[in-house]
């Protein structure tokens, strides 16, 4: 894989510069700009694999440059801010952040939910993005961007990060075997634990959250030699 | 809710002082007309009768002997009848009960020289007033009795009125003083839980809406104060986490040889406290709405994310149940609850119950040391660290006193006990219907 080109969007200038150097040692290109016109010249001039954009900027804030560029691509993007305000997370994954980290972050924790973002880009097919409206099945109700899942009662069923997009990738791969290492792409983007359980633990605490019998599970079923396979009807609403 | 004392309610008081009032003018009214008219006790219809009477015996005294029995023929009506008496009757002494008052302004009443010999009941409804003329002819004079003679006309209509004017007035008093009063009451009860902290109507009499307007300006004396401090904290917070975030990243540039791990450590430290800080000062204007949630995936999450962390932790409970509540200030306190229990102990059980009396119970247990009895109440306040905590755990001591305010804002509870052999048993209490716009104490 050659080395990512990850452009820092952020208005103070040591913490700019020094993102910039720890990613660079740890085999990334990176470019910096301060705010909103010089990351605009950065994104005409180079091909940008990731950006890392803060949400207090000088002018246009994070959140409105996050919502104008989705507008136009589809670069991963992963969200800065020093509040760690769960409003704000919901905000700015609303806005069609693939991630967010809040300050102060760990230069290492970093890395790595830069490397999960742009292994899940690139997990997913050209022109496949992820469902950004609500699915149905079975009475159940998902929705990608209010990151809820509501049972049959309609009562909201609280998931980790992980196992919401694991259980996010099935809806949108239903009827189709999915592998353990593509579920693993697929469902680690956001997880905010460093540790990364084995896609069968997350299945496993899936079944235990929605189905009714969690050791003769009607959703998530085990293909043998092959990985897991979502049965459910799956619908938009 | 307040204990309905019917007795030291203002509209009870007011309602028993204008009675006591009543009574008092009623008695006054009653003795001033006893006293200076006698004839008050009488009815207008006895009152009238009388008067034919006083003129009847006048015209007796001014006729010779021969001619009264004429007169009297000329009087005979329904109300009174009158005749001659030939020989003195039997009975001298009156049968018929009158005060001494009225009877001696009945003899004033009779011209001079005549006077009432007797007045003597005949039957039930008939009675008679013997009468002495100067020239000691005998007269007696039948008239029925009155059935309101005891109740005089004139304080009879008065109690009515006062009755009536009393039960108006007491309407008026539970609307205009009562419920305005209440309803300030209820405001001050409410303020301070969720969401409930708009101003009170300024309404009722001059005395209610000057409290209400001092209230309010209270009010949003403490609501600028909370923003004030949760403003300056947010700021704190801000500005040490840019430097924190330097600090972070310069380790990262640090020689292999320095001391990296412990410095990220002290840095992970600083944070959790400006978080727990910051989380503390949130509990105090909730902006989350309440929702349904699952609550054993709420509470299966988090014991699954300690467990990843390395810690042993059970869950025991059901499978499924839908509570009306705040599932992130309810996270935040569990996660807390829970953090404790692992830090103090080496095995959790969190045990989650709904009970018979429409709550439910999440019980977190682990077999630490526990709490000596006289430190759990201080435990639960801010700020406050046992020795134990103060040696070995980093962190503001404001994790239980989250905790107990989200209970709070359930309108729940978080209370503390000892686990046998030992250990501590936290256990949050919370309605299953959520949390209630009624008022609550505490």
């Amino acid at each position: 894989m050659r080395s990512p080109h990850i452009l820092v969007v952020e208005d103070d200038r040591e913490i700019r510069t020094m993102v910039s150097r720890f990613l660079t040692k740890n085999g990334c290109r990176t470019t910096m700009a301060g705010d909103a016109p010089s990351m605009g010249r950065a994104l005409e001039t180079a091909r940008i694999d990731l950006i890392i954009l803060d949400i207090m900027l000088p002018g246009e804030d994070g959140l409105s440059i996050c919502r104008r560029l989705r507008t136009t691509s589809s670069t991963p993007i992963i969200m800065l801010t020093a509040a760690g305000d769960p409003v704000a997370r919901v905000v700015g994954l609303e806005m069609g952040a693939d991630d967010y980290i809040a300050k102060p972050f760990d230069p290492h924790e970093l890395l790595a939910r830069i490397r999960a973002v742009l292994r899940r880009a690139a997990a997913l097919p050209e022109g496949t993005e992820a469902p950004t409206h609500a699915l149905r099945f079975a009475d159940w109700r998902i929705d990608p961007v209010a990151r809820d899942l509501r049972n049959p009662e309609g009562a909201r069923v609280i998931l980790t990060s992980a196992e919401f997009d694991l259980l996010l990738a099935f809806c949108s791969h239903a009827n189709r075997t999915l592998t353990r290492d593509q579920l693993l792409d697929l469902s680690q983007g956001r997880s905010t634990v460093a540790v990364n359980r084995s896609v069968d633990v997350l299945v496993s605490r899936i079944r235990r959250k929605i189905e009714h019998d969690p050791r003769d599970p009607a959703f998530i079923k085990t293909v043998r030699a092959g990985g897991y396979i979502f049965t459910p009807q799956v619908e938009m609403g | 809710m307040p204990m309905f004392n019917f007795s030291k309610r203002i509209a009870t008081q007011i309602v028993v002082l204008l009675a006591i009032s009543c009574v008092v003018a009623l008695a006054g009214v009653a003795s001033i007309y006893l006293v200076m008219a006698p004839e008050s006790e009488l009815s207008p219809a006895a009152v009238r009768r009388m008067a034919t009477f006083v003129s009847v015996v006048r015209g007796l005294e001014a006729l010779p002997p021969s001619g009264r029995a004429q007169l009297l023929a000329a009087y005979q009506d329904g109300e009174l009848t009158a005749s001659l008496l030939d020989q003195r009757p039997d009975l001298h002494s009156d049968t018929v009960p009158v005060s001494e008052r009225l009877r001696s302004w009945l003899d004033r009443q009779v011209p001079p020289g005549a006077r009432i010999l007797a007045i003597q009941s005949r039957g039930e409804r008939q009675f008679r007033a013997i009468t002495e003329l100067s020239d000691g002819q005998l007269i007696a004079f039948n008239a029925a009795f009155d059935d309101s003679r005891h109740l005089p006309f004139p304080i009879v209509l008065t109690t009515a009125f006062m009755l009536v004017s009393t039960a108006l007035l007491s309407v008026w008093a539970v609307v205009r003083l009562a419920s305005p009063l209440s309803r300030f009451a209820a405001a001050a009860d409410r303020f301070g839980t969720q969401g409930h902290d708009a101003p009170l109507r300024e309404q009722g009499p001059t005395e209610i809406r000057q409290a209400a307007r001092a209230f309010n300006r209270m009010q949003e004396r403490i609501l600028r104060l909370i923003e004030d401090r949760t403003r300056m904290l947010m700021a704190i917070s801000h500005d040490l986490r840019t430097p924190l975030t330097r600090l972070s990243l310069r380790v990262e540039e640090l020689a292999e040889d320095a001391p990296r791990q412990r410095m990220r450590e002290d840095i992970a430290l600083m944070d959790a406290s400006i978080a727990s800080a910051i989380s503390y000062v949130r509990e105090g204007g909730v902006t989350e709405a309440v929702e349904t949630a699952d609550l054993p995936s709420l509470v299966e999450t988090i014991c699954d994310r300690f467990e990843d962390e390395g810690h042993p932790i059970v869950y025991e409970g059901p499978r499924h149940l839908a509570v009306r509540c705040l599932p992130l200030a309810l996270e935040r306190a569990l996660v807390n609850l829970v953090d404790n229990a692992v830090k103090f102990g080496s095995s959790v059980t969190v045990r989650l119950a709904a009970t018979g009396t429409g709550d439910v119970s999440i019980e977190v247990e682990d077999d630490g040391p526990g709490i000596p009895d006289a430190e759990k109440p201080r435990v639960l306040e801010p700020f406050y660290r046992t020795d134990a905590a103060r040696r070995n755990v980093s962190g503001f001591g404001l994790g239980l006193a989250i905790a107990l305010a989200v209970a709070r804002h359930h309108a729940g509870t978080l209370t503390l006990h000892d686990r046998a052999p030992h250990g501590l048993r936290a256990r949050l209490s919370i309605p299953l219907a959520g949390p209630t716009d009624t008022v609550r104490k505490g």
